[in-house]
């Protein structure tokens, strides 16, 4: 008797047409018999050197190259930028980002650099070198940011895609509605609420929305108020994100937060007897 | 694998030269949230006051109470020392605000050691602002490593800092724990280096870098490791003849 499908081998049949002609499209990703899996709220394929999957909730994808790296097989780009954003270019129309929330398509570049101990407190450093660029989008949606949506296409050492991650959400128009709000009350004179020991930097209208790799996709308009420290050589700058009313938003969640292990205060250390 | 977290939000309440930074439990939480889904165990998960500066300390470090030697992953989030700007004998701090261990203040170059007898700590994850200076990581960062398999920060200025965010632990968490199941591989699982390249260059200000430091016995192994090591390799402790670093600049 055949055995019973089983829900993933009903969620194959369903998606794994679409996930391979996606693959290819978006990252020219041709996969050999791969294995399809779902689970929470992303579903993918894999095979022997592709991976490509995507969220159900958002326009989140991500695909890799196992064989992409400074020290892999197919190594990583570190030619020229034009080539490489226009690669990213047409990767974003075929993953389906509007151009026009396109805010910046820039290049970053990764380096490296090693050093010899010659002695206990003697070290010989070598030059440093480039390890690969990365092409990275930003995204604004009629001039307001979207913070935490980005593309990052890493391409291998002969331009073809090696890793890459769309993390690009849907938005609601009310988010959308609201931080126009936001970006004139910013305009007008927004006076956010002042924090002990530090003054204002800055201050931007926006959207934040939950991280590409995550269970939830939650989307809130915000005013993000950068601060500065009194002591500014003590580093890490408060930021702090409101609503209209100078109140702090709920923030966007990845997964459901685990409760602290430890309540009890932790004990004074014995004294030396 | 076992991990503990230390988080300073309060530092006006206790005190301490401030501000105070909300972001740190959200982000000591949320690895904490992701480690313990892929099975790993937390040792100590001590916030705020709890946090002591003899938990960085050589010596104190093994405090069975919390010190960062107890387990092989540690996620420090709160103030770090950020010069304007750093040169090559600036020192590199960690700033705490500690009911008891004190001093707060930390110089990682001079007193810090991890993977030493009988720490064993394995992977440092720093997310404090600029105790990771490139042009003074070799007064800070090399002696400090003795048998530490890698280490994150990051390099700035002033001017060019970590925002107070939860999203480089927490993301740093979700990428290098190793999730359950098939969402090992649905979701992007990273060597600990690309991990800190990808999600430390979150919520930073235009110039301030990721950092990623590994040691080795040769120059290519510390080079793999800063490459390819992840943090349930298993891969022995290396002898910290060679360190290899990179970086990401926002």
């Amino acid at each position: 008797m055949p055995a019973k499908p089983t829900a993933q081998g009903h969620l194959a049949r369903l998606e794994s047409s679409e996930l391979r002609a996606e693959a290819s499209r978006i990252a020219g990703f041709k996969l050999r018999k791969p294995e399809f899996g779902s689970a929470a709220n992303i579903s993918g394929l894999r095979d022997a050197t592709f991976v490509f999957s995507r969220r159900l909730d958002c326009r989140t994808l991500f695909a890799a190259d196992s064989r992409y790296g400074p020290q892999r097989k197919l190594g990583a780009w570190t030619g020229a930028d034009k080539s490489a954003i226009s690669t990213c270019r047409r990767i974003l129309r075929a993953a389906g980002v509007p151009s026009a929330e396109i805010a910046k398509l820039d290049v970053v570049v990764e380096r490296g650099r090693s050093a010899e101990r010659v002695s206990e407190n003697e070290f010989k450093l070598l030059e440093p070198y480039v390890l690969r660029k990365i092409v990275r989008a930003t995204r604004a949606v009629d001039g307001i940011p979207v913070w935490k949506s980005y593309a990052s296409l890493g391409l291998t050492g002969r331009g073809a895609v090696g890793s890459l991650e769309v993390h690009w959400p849907e938005l609601p128009r009310s988010a959308v509605k609201e931080a126009s709000v936001l970006q004139t009350l910013v305009k007008r004179g927004f006076k956010p609420p002042d924090i002990p020991g530090a003054r204002l930097e800055s201050l931007q209208a926006g959207i934040v929305h939950s991280s590409a790799i995550g269970f939830y996709m939650d989307v809130v308009a915000a005013v993000r108020a950068i601060y500065i420290g009194e002591r500014p050589e003590v580093g890490r700058k408060p930021m702090h994100y409101f609503n209209r009313h100078g109140v702090a938003i709920a923030m966007p969640r990845d997964i459901a937060p685990r409760a602290p292990v430890d309540t009890a205060p932790r004990a004074a250390p014995k004294k030396p007897s | 694998m076992r991990y503990s977290t230390g988080g300073v939000r309060d530092y006006i309440p206790n005190g301490c030269g401030g501000p105070d930074l909300p972001a740190t439990i959200d982000e000591v939480r949320g690895f904490q949230t992701w480690y313990s889904l892929a099975g790993h165990t937390a040792v100590t998960t001590w916030e705020n006051g709890d946090v002591w500066g003899s938990d960085f300390r050589d010596g104190g470090d093994n405090d069975p109470s919390g010190g960062s030697e107890l387990p092989e992953i540690y996620l420090f989030a709160g103030h770090g020392s950020c010069q304007n700007p750093p040169n090559a004998t600036s020192p590199d701090f960690f700033i705490v605000c500690g009911n008891f261990g004190t001093p707060n203040t930390v110089n990682v170059g001079t007193q810090s050691r991890w993977g030493n007898a009988p720490g064993n700590l394995q992977f440092m994850f720093v997310d404090a602002s600029c105790p990771m200076d490139l042009v003074s990581i070799g007064n800070n960062w090399f002696p400090v490593f003795r048998n530490l398999h890698m280490a994150t920060g990051h390099s700035g200025t002033v001017n060019a800092d970590a925002l107070d965010s939860p999203d480089r632990g927490v993301n740093l968490a979700a990428r290098t724990a190793g999730l359950p199941g098939v969402l090992a591989w649905l979701f992007p699982q990273q060597s600990v280096g690309d991990a800190w390249m990808d999600v430390g260059t979150i919520d930073i200000q235009s110039g301030c870098s990721a950092v990623a430091m590994a040691a080795g016995r040769t120059e290519s192994e510390a080079i793999d490791r800063r490459e390819n090591e992840r943090i349930s390799d298993n891969r022995p402790d290396p002898v910290p003849n060679w360190f290899a670093w990179k970086w990401r600049t926002a």
